[in-house]
C-alpha cells in the first residue's frame, strides 16, 4: 500500500498545527518584572534630582509640603512593562472614589531635600 | 449553610425567577473581602507605625502612600478603602430573557490623621463614612478623636491635585 504525497503534507501539517498549539499551552506564562528593580535604577537617594524624576516620570498625582514631597502613581502590566498613571486617570469622581485606584499598582513616594531626592518608597496599594 | 448548598439554591432561584417575569434579590454574606477597584486596606503595622508626636507627614507618606483626601492646609489626611461582607444576588426575567448575577455591598473605611503646623502627627482615628463627611464639613467634628489645632491655618504649602 502507498501513502500519496498529498496525504502526507497534510498530515503533517495538521500534526504541525496541533504541536504549535499545544506548545503554545504548555509555555509558561511571562512573569511580571519587579517594578522594584526597575524603579530602583530610576531613583537613587541622594543623587537622583528632582529634574530628573520630571523628566522620566511626568508631572506627579499629588505634591506636598510646596513641592517637597511627590507622590506618582504606577501601573504594572502582566509583561512586566509599567507605565505612570496620568493625572487625568487619577482625577477623583464623585460618585465612584473608590475608581481613582483601578488602574494603579504602586504609590511611589519621593522625599526631596533641595532638589536631591532623600527618601523614597513604593507602596503596594493593590 | 455550605455555600454549595447556596449556591444551588440561588441558581435555581434564579432559573425560577426567568419564566415568572419577576426580580429577585437574595443577600448572602461572605468573608471579608476588599471591593474591586479599591486600595487595600493599611495593615496592622503601618497604622502601628503612626506614632502621635514622632512620625512626621514625609513618614507617614512613605509608610501609606498617597492619600485620597486631604484638608487645604495639609494637616488632616485621610486614606480610604472599601471592604465587603455581604453580596446580593439578583435574578430578572421576563418573557424568555433574564440575567441574574452578584454584586457586593460595599463598606467605606477611612482612617484620618491630623498633623500640627511642623508636620508631625498629632493623632489619628478610623472613621466611618457619616463620620468622614461630617470631619470633610466641619473637622471639629473629630477633634476629640483626631486632634486638630484650630489656630490660624498657615498658607497652603503644596496643593493636592
Amino acid at each position: 500500500m502507498s501513502i500519496q504525497p498529498k496525504c502526507v503534507r497534510r498530515t503533517s501539517a495538521v500534526v504541525l498545527l496541533i504541536v504549535i498549539a499545544g506548545a503554545g499551552c504548555a509555555a509558561e506564562p511571562i512573569k511580571p518584572v519587579e517594578l522594584r528593580e526597575k524603579v530602583e535604577v530610576e531613583l537613587v537617594d541622594g543623587r537622583t534630582t528632582r529634574e530628573q524624576v520630571l523628566l522620566k516620570f511626568g508631572e506627579p498625582s499629588a505634591q506636598f509640603e510646596g513641592g517637597r514631597i511627590f507622590t506618582y502613581r504606577v501601573d504594572v502590566h502582566d509583561d512586566g512593562t509599567w507605565h505612570v498613571v496620568g493625572r487625568r486617570l487619577v482625577a477623583p469622581k464623585a460618585q465612584h472614589w473608590d475608581s481613582t485606584w483601578e488602574q494603579t499598582r504602586f504609590s511611589v513616594v519621593l522625599v526631596f531635600e533641595g532638589s536631591v531626592l532623600r527618601r523614597h518608597s513604593l507602596v503596594e496599594v493593590k | 449553610m455550605s455555600r454549595r448548598w447556596m449556591g444551588r439554591s440561588m441558581l435555581l432561584a434564579g432559573l425560577a425567577a426567568v419564566p415568572l417575569g419577576g426580580c429577585i434579590m437574595i443577600p448572602y454574606p461572605h468573608p471579608p473581602s476588599r471591593i474591586e477597584g479599591s486600595r487595600r486596606s493599611p495593615s496592622e503595622a503601618e497604622i502601628g507605625a503612626i506614632v502621635p508626636g514622632q512620625t512626621t507627614r514625609a513618614d507617614l507618606l512613605l509608610t501609606l502612600g498617597e492619600p485620597d483626601h486631604v484638608s487645604p492646609d495639609e494637616r488632616l489626611m485621610v486614606w480610604r478603602w472599601s471592604t465587603s461582607e455581604w453580596s446580593i444576588f439578583f435574578a430578572a426575567g421576563a418573557g424568555y430573557s433574564g440575567t441574574m448575577g452578584t454584586s457586593d455591598v460595599p463598606i467605606r473605611n477611612h482612617h484620618a490623621v491630623s498633623l500640627d503646623e511642623r508636620g508631625v502627627v498629632v493623632g489619628h482615628t478610623p472613621l466611618d463614612a457619616k463620620q468622614f463627611a461630617a470631619a470633610c464639613a466641619d473637622p471639629s467634628t473629630i477633634k476629640n478623636a483626631v486632634p486638630v489645632d484650630r489656630g490660624d491655618p498657615r498658607p497652603t504649602a503644596g496643593s493636592r491635585r
